[in-house]
């Protein structure tokens, strides 16, 4: 006797495919591994950041009872006006480096592990909408950045909250808040970017390598096009603010490769949110980089729609 | 009734070559059906097609009465497939492993259905156990489980006897057999082993070099060419080696 079946809709496999999807991530000890990487460098950003504004303050109170005995002026606390969420500055430094490589190598993984297993044959033989199968994966890649920055959040909260002096207001935790809903977003265009790198690509090797390389331009190579900044000042958390040499090139690579700087935009955006950066007009502000943000997930998200609902159903990397 | 394959000057080129040529095939609902044929010979390709995992660069072809292409999703929804190297998710268990490709196939109480299914299969202890840790043999068992736990219509298997020992083939083979006669379910089998094909198949097809030679009932072959080694020359003469 026949079992009564039901059509598979699209709504409804695109859970289970996620849901499959964590289960086999979770299995995945690179991925962990990286992950817990991640997650130490967000909680010791949040010490270090603690540490160095209670030296700063530590060391003003000790000069003082000095300045005053000697008559000299006393100048302002370097650090009273700024905003407590801007001991978190270095976590958009690790965020855009390692945040990235992590979403990056799920991304990848996420599509990778289907290919190499082989059971992919098995999946495409089903009745499903590839459709279905492309959203359940780009679901399961949403989640667990989601899951990965909500514990990130949860450990910064509590580092917050346990480190003395350091009082946050109800609009503190907001910004908070929006600060790792925009990360989401911004770790979330490299994940989705691997995601079809690893659908398009035969080669695991070349899949890999396009999306770092992609990053690594977006992260060192744009900025110092468009804003001149080197690499290594790429990676300190506070923008140097030094205007780009008058140039013919810096006038040409300015405005022509800073609306596609999505790395230096997330930081503007991030170094607003938290409060540690002044407002830079050569940025492209809070709409401007949110909405580069925004355009990169739709951009990749429907590359690696397309990449996947193309993908051949023999396609098995273990044949490679 | 409507034959459970239908093809049509189904055909398949690689780079201009061809890997299947112009395809006419018929295979009645019901039939155990071997697919004869050397490595090469396009075996797998027509498999592929049939199966929906590639698009034919020309002609047509029917599953259950629908077309491969533009009712994929319909055909695929009436067949089962098992391919020569059964791979699943290694760190899984292989009731996990079946309760995901249970639920694509969108059935309604899959925990229900995997139990019968490895019951029919004689295989219950394998539910639990990690897929990395199986032998070939029980691999391919999980790997007929997960073609048959929406009762298809149809199963295609590719080389379903391939790398197991004496043992795993004999049972492999009987399942195939149970499979037919107690659900009615056509078998289009993929080998190249003859001794397979008179032991199991009710009717073949001899593929050489992407082209059909020969098509006829197992019985009248038999009964033709007396037993399995005229068989075996039957199908040298048809596909002779020297050619492959």
């Amino acid at each position: 006797m026949r079992q009564p079946m039901t059509t598979p809709q699209t709504t409804g496999i695109v859970p289970v495919v996620a849901m499959n999807t964590l289960r086999v991530a979770l299995r995945d000890r690179t991925v962990l591994w990286l992950a817990l990487l991640f997650l130490a460098m967000v909680v010791l950003s949040a010490y270090l950041g603690w540490s160095a504004t209670n030296t700063v303050n530590h060391i003003y109170t000790q000069a003082l009872p000095m300045l005053r005995a000697t008559g000299l002026p006393v100048p302002p606390n370097p650090l009273a006006d700024m905003p407590p969420l801007a001991m978190l500055r270095n976590m958009t430094t690790y965020i855009s480096l390692l945040g990235a490589l992590v979403a990056i190598v799920m991304g990848f993984q996420i599509i990778a592990e289907d290919l190499r297993s082989g059971v992919f044959p098995l999946i495409a033989s089903r009745p499903l909408h590839r459709a279905a199968y492309a959203g359940g994966k780009m679901l399961a890649l949403l989640v667990s950045i989601a899951g990965l920055l909500g514990i990130a959040a949860a450990g910064t909260a509590i580092t917050v909250v346990l480190m003395p002096g350091n009082p946050m207001s109800s609009a503190d935790w907001f910004s908070l808040l929006k600060f790792y809903s925009v990360s989401w977003l911004f770790l979330s265009a490299f994940g989705l970017m691997a995601m079809g790198s690893a659908a398009w690509s035969r080669s695991e090797s070349v899949a890999l390598l396009v999306p770092v390389t992609a990053w690594l331009v977006l992260t060192f190579v744009f900025p110092q096009l468009s804003a001149n900044i080197n690499p290594m000042a790429a990676l300190n958390p506070i923008k140097a603010m030094v205007a780009p040499p008058v140039s013919a090139f810096f006038d040409f690579t300015g405005p022509v490769l800073a609306p596609f700087s999505l790395v230096g935009a997330y930081r503007d955006v991030a170094a607003t949110l938290l409060g540690f950066a002044p407002a830079d007009p050569s940025s492209l502000g809070m709409t401007g980089g949110l909405t580069l943000i925004s355009i990169a997930n739709l951009t990749f998200g429907a590359l690696t729609m397309a990449a996947l609902t193309r993908l051949s159903g023999t396609r098995s990397n273990t044949d490679e | 009734m409507t034959p459970a394959i239908l093809t049509n000057q189904l055909a398949m080129r690689y780079d201009g070559a061809f890997a299947l040529k112009p395809l006419d095939l018929e295979v009645a609902t019901g039939q155990v059906f071997g697919f004869l044929g050397h490595n090469g010979a396009g075996k797998t390709t027509t498999l592929n097609i049939l199966t929906t995992l590639l698009k034919p660069t020309s002609g047509k072809a029917l599953v259950c009465g629908h077309d491969v292409v533009a009712e994929g999703f319909e055909a695929r929804r009436r067949l089962g497939y098992v391919p020569e190297n059964v791979r699943l998710y290694e760190a899984m268990s292989a009731n996990d492993n079946l309760r995901f490709l249970a639920q694509l196939s969108g059935i309604r109480k899959p925990d229900e259905e995997i139990r019968s299914t490895l019951k029919f299969l004689e295989c219950e202890d394998l539910g639990p156990r990690r897929v990395g840790a199986m032998s070939k043999g029980q691999r391919q068992r999980i790997g007929l489980a997960q073609a048959i736990l929406h009762r298809p219509d149809i199963l295609f298997l590719d080389e379903p006897t391939s790398g197991l020992d004496p043992l795993g083939i004999k049972t492999l083979r009987d399942l195939i057999i149970r499979l037919n006669k107690e659900r009615g379910t056509t078998i289009f089998m993929n080998t190249h082993l003859i001794s397979e094909v008179s032991k199991t198949c009710t009717s073949i097809g001899v593929l050489n070099h992407g082209q059909l030679v020969f098509h006829d009932k197992i019985a009248e072959v038999l009964r033709r060419f007396g037993d399995d080694t005229a068989l075996e020359h039957l199908y040298l003469s048809l596909a002779p080696a020297a050619e492959v």
